[in-house]
Formats: structure tokens, C-alpha cells, sequence
């Protein structure tokens, strides 16, 4: 693993982390930009990794779109992250090449009104039809900035640039 | 002028007007075959599935909301809902992930009480996904020899959790009650018992012509499939890959004990039939040994953390084996006393979503063989 810091070869990520197993139950920290998730997914399936879940968190910043990616022969977990702001907070969808994704795209949609562009059928999952999508969302107040919720463990590549906790991004205020 | 009745949201997006020689047929959310509340509109040629498409939500609870208001004390008597047929692993992956986030050491008896107590409930589950599958397809008998089994197990398990069904019992370091001399003395006599059920089982139903004919050769999972689905537990198990959260990622004290995954390589519903069936004899190897070697000493932490107690910020990932698969908990803390952020990843979930694809081209009937065949319980999958 040390010989490619990337982790990827299809895409550049803008930044790599590792983390102690023991203490998060995560391997590696992967930061990608929203239109490299499609090829990185694509590549962890040729890896034969499986999706575990997505997830989003609402925070100061965004939306923190977390993919866990885990093996069925060793105890792996890889975490593809991707911050998407709340004026515009679409991803493009990995439910083709990971079907299964599909309903954990359709739940966080859900959830936090994300929108993954080129999903098939990103009607409400589990919600009731009639529900708003959101219901998770957080207040202005009630948010946290990242860096105060998520210690990403030691970098071991990062391209250039590229801060996972802006310190001028964290204090801009969203138009509403 | 629309010439069809008007249909509700879902059938709607399914299906908008007839196609020719096919026909759109909605089965639940009462159907007694889809477990509870599940939903599955079908188009069918003839009596073959050409599309399906599961409906999620009317068990929807948003247990996910709930995590982020109530404090982490006061959310373990959720975890005890969500899949209430084995609510110990989600109570595991939920202390679990806490314990990792607040670096918490738990003394060694509870982890043993934790083992025993959740291997007991697998069995338990195991016994009613059994009879309730062998119902599915026709057979009445077995849920009763089954509930019988399953009723000693609960009997025996209400001492030490308080409870016959909801399971919270345990807690953040350690566990609600201690295992009293009675209990293991008792559970010591379970097990040789419930062994000597297993081959009447297997004489009853395992071997009967009638069920072969109707689960082997349905419902084809190969490991691709898990791979691009996600699905986990009896699924890819019986699809030849041993793959078990209690050896790949080893937590509590799954590492001590003498025990075997087991592996069925034909992919079908009979595959995992074989699987959940191995995994009881499996269980009550670990329960057996975990009943011997138990050792002395407290069953809590001394500082127990209290329903005002406040994790530190961070963020963790804890899975658990539950008997359908990967139970995943991803906490997300900003240090207060309620949680910034939990999602709970359902294996029922992940399972389910293989069945749109593996139910195509299948005949109706055995769209049921295989829907039981993927042990779902629906407030799992809608959470």
C-alpha cells in the first residue's frame, strides 16, 4: 500500500489519510472531487470491494458524502469523502456500477435532500411521498464545522491546495 | 381519458399504462409472505417476474433522528428495535461503536455475557426465520417444533436481559445484569438439548423432497452480485465466500473460541438454507465453550456513563455479525451529550436490493422462495 499513496490509479484524489483501525474503524480517508466518485467506484469494484453504505453529515461547510467501501476476505474499510455545498449539493450517481447504491443514494436523498444526478429512480425511499426530502438537515445554529467532529488521521497525500477544513469556507454564511 | 384506475404514487413511477402480455401485479404490504410490511409491485409475463421493484417505508421510524436527540445512553432502547428478531448484535455494533469512540475498556466477563447472550438470540432468530420460511412455502408443522425450541431460549433469556423480544440489555462498559450460576448451569443443559434437536430437523425438513424441489436451483446470488449489492451474511456465505464480521473483523471475544464459518458454494436458496441451518450448531459450539470458560469478575465498568454523559468528538465505525449479515454503525460526535450524526447500515437492507435482480425471469411462485430465503425483517431494512 505505501508503494501508491493515491490508493486510486484512475483518479487523483485531492487528499489521502490514514487512520488507526483500532480507534475509528477506518483504514483510509479518501478525498475525491464530486466527478471523480463515478471512476473511483468503478475502480474499487474492479478491486472487488463492496459498498457498505452512504452516508451524509451536515455540517458547517456542507454536506460531508461518506462512501464505505469494505472487503468480504479481510478486515479493510476505506471511506471515499466528498464535501458538497448546501446552495448546490448534487453528486453524480454510482448506482450503476454499484446497484446497491442505488437505495442508499435514494436514503440519503431522503435524508438530506442531496441530489445524485443520472440515478435512475431517485424517488423517496423511505419517506412518504408527500414529505418534504431533508429531514435530517440541521439548523444554521445547530451545525458544526468539520474539523471539530472528524480527526482525519495522518495525511499521506494531498494535492496541492487542497485543505479538508477551510478556514474561510467554514466562515462563510449560505445564501439562503 | 386514462382507462386504468387511477394507482397510488409507486405504481405510478412503476408502471403507467399496460404493455401488451404483461401484467402488473402489487403483492403486500399485508401479504403474509412479505414478512410485515413490505411491499413488491411486479410485472409479469405470463407466470414469470419480468421487473420487480420492492417498496420501502411503512415501517419507517427514523430511528437516525431519533439518535440525534436522545442522548447515548437513552438511545440503547432503540437498538433493541430496530431488528427485533436479533436485537443483541444491534446492541453490540451500538456499544461497540461507542466504546471505540470513548476508548472505553470492558471488563472481560461482560464481553463473555455479551457472546453468550447474543449467540442464544442468533439461535433464536435462526429457529423463527425456519419455521416462518417453511410457513412461506407451505409447510405448517415445523413453526411449531420450532417455537417450542425457540420459547426455551427465551425462557432462559429473560432472566439475565429483562426481556422476551426487545432486547436492551446492553451498555455502554459493560452489560445490564450479571449471568447468576443459575443461568450458565441452566444454558450448559440448553445446549446438548438443542443439539439433539438438529438432526430431527434435518430428517424432518432438511432432507424432504418437497422442499429440494422447491429451494434448490432458486435464486442465484453468486459473489458478483454481493460484490455490486453490498449483501452480506447467510447471502454471501452461501455463495462460497467465508465471509463473517466475528473472524474478518474480529470484536469482543469471537477470537477465543473453537469454531467454523460455514461455507456453502451453490448460491441458491438452498445454500443459505444450509448456511442459517450450520450456523445454529455453529452458535451452540460458541455458547458451549463461552459457558465453560466465562471467567470472574465485574460485569460493568465502575464509572458507567450516566444518561447526561458526553463522548468525545470523533468519529467511528463498528460492525457486527447479526443473523443477517453486517450490521454497521457510523457514529459522528461533537463531543456533547447527544450524537452529532448516527447512520445505522441495515444488512437487510443491502440484502433486499439483490432481489429486483435475482427475481427476474423467475416464476411468482418462487419470488417467495427466494424473498424468505433473504431472512428480511422489515423495521431493519426501513429503520
Amino acid at each position: 500500500m505505501a508503494a501508491n499513496k493515491k490508493l486510486l490509479d484512475s483518479v487523483t484524489p485531492l487528499m489521502v489519510s490514514k487512520c488507526s483501525f483500532e480507534k475509528t474503524g477506518l483504514n483510509f480517508n479518501v478525498f475525491l472531487s464530486p466527478e471523480d466518485i463515478p471512476a473511483a467506484a468503478k475502480e474499487m469494484l474492479k478491486k472487488e470491494y463492496y459498498i457498505e453504505d452512504v452516508d451524509a453529515v451536515d455540517v458547517v461547510e456542507g454536506f460531508l458524502i461518506t462512501y464505505h467501501y469494505a472487503r468480504f476476505e479481510s478486515a479493510e474499510r476505506v471511506a471515499h469523502r466528498v464535501m458538497v455545498t448546501h446552495a448546490e449539493p448534487v453528486v453524480p450517481s454510482i448506482s450503476d456500477i454499484y446497484q446497491g447504491a442505488d437505495w442508499h443514494e435514494r436514503e440519503c436523498a431522503d435524508f438530506h435532500a442531496i441530489k445524485f444526478s443520472g440515478h435512475p429512480n431517485l424517488l423517496p425511499l423511505l419517506l412518504d411521498p408527500e414529505t418534504p426530502q431533508g429531514v435530517l438537515l440541521k439548523t444554521d445554529k445547530s451545525r458544526k464545522p468539520l474539523r471539530d467532529l472528524i480527526d482525519f488521521g495522518e495525511f499521506v497525500f494531498t494535492t496541492d491546495g487542497f485543505m479538508p477544513f477551510d478556514e474561510a469556507q467554514a466562515d462563510l454564511k449560505e445564501p439562503k | 381519458m386514462n382507462a386504468f384506475p387511477e394507482g397510488d404514487f409507486y405504481t405510478n413511477h412503476f408502471e403507467k399504462g399496460a404493455k401488451e402480455n404483461t401484467m402488473i401485479l402489487n403483492m403486500g404490504p399485508q401479504h403474509p409472505s412479505t414478512h410485515g410490511v413490505l411491499r413488491v409491485i411486479l410485472e409479469l409475463d405470463g407466470e414469470y417476474i419480468v421487473r420487480a421493484e420492492p417498496v420501502l417505508g411503512y415501517l419507517h421510524r427514523m430511528h437516525e433522528k431519533m439518535a440525534e436527540v436522545k442522548s447515548w445512553v437513552q438511545f440503547m432502547p432503540n437498538m433493541g428495535r430496530v431488528d427485533y428478531l436479533h436485537p443483541l448484535a444491534w446492541n453490540h455494533a451500538w456499544v461497540g461503536a461507542v466504546e471505540k469512540l470513548a476508548e472505553i475498556e470492558v471488563p472481560e466477563r461482560a464481553e463473555f455475557i455479551r457472546v453468550i447472550t447474543s449467540e442464544l438470540n442468533r439461535i433464536s432468530s435462526h429457529l423463527l426465520w425456519w419455521g416462518a420460511y417453511l410457513l412461506d412455502l407451505g409447510a405448517f408443522t415445523p413453526i411449531m417444533y420450532a417455537f417450542d425450541d425457540r420459547e426455551r431460549i427465551l425462557d432462559l433469556m429473560q432472566k439475565p436481559t429483562g426481556s422476551r423480544l426487545t432486547y436492551s440489555s446492553f451498555r455502554i462498559g459493560g452489560v445490564m445484569n450479571d449471568l447468576d450460576d443459575g443461568f450458565l448451569k441452566d444454558c450448559a443443559e440448553l445446549v446438548p438439548y438443542l443439539r439433539s434437536r438438529l438432526p430431527m430437523y434435518k430428517d424432518l425438513v432438511t432432507d424432504n423432497i418437497i422442499l429440494r424441489n422447491r429451494i434448490e436451483d432458486v435464486g442465484y446470488m453468486d459473489k458478483d452480485m454481493c460484490l455490486r449489492y453490498g449483501a452480506t451474511g447467510p447471502l454471501i456465505r452461501g455463495a462460497g465466500v467465508k465471509h463473517d464480521t466475528r473472524t474478518i473483523e474480529p470484536y469482543s471475544v469471537y477470537d477465543r473460541f473453537d469454531w467454523e464459518v460455514p461455507v456453502y458454494e451453490d448460491a441458491d436458496a438452498m445454500a443459505r438454507y444450509m448456511v442459517r441451518m450450520d450456523e445454529i450448531e455453529q452458535s451452540l459450539r460458541i455458547v458451549e465453550q463461552a459457558v465453560a470458560m466465562i471467567p470472574d469478575g465485574e460485569y460493568m465498568i465502575k464509572k458507567r456513563p450516566k444518561p447526561a454523559w458526553k463522548a468525545p468528538a470523533g468519529e467511528a465505525y463498528f460492525a457486527s455479525e447479526s443473523a443477517r449479515g453486517k450490521v454497521g454503525i457510523h457514529i459522528v460526535s461533537d463531543g456533547s451529550k447527544t450524537p452529532y450524526r448516527v447512520k445505522l447500515r441495515a444488512p437487510g437492507f443491502s440484502n433486499l436490493n439483490v432481489f429486483a435482480e435475482c427475481a427476474k425471469g423467475t416464476m411468482l411462485a418462487d419470488a417467495v422462495a427466494i424473498l424468505g430465503s433473504l431472512d428480511m425483517v422489515i423495521p431493519e431494512i426501513d429503520r
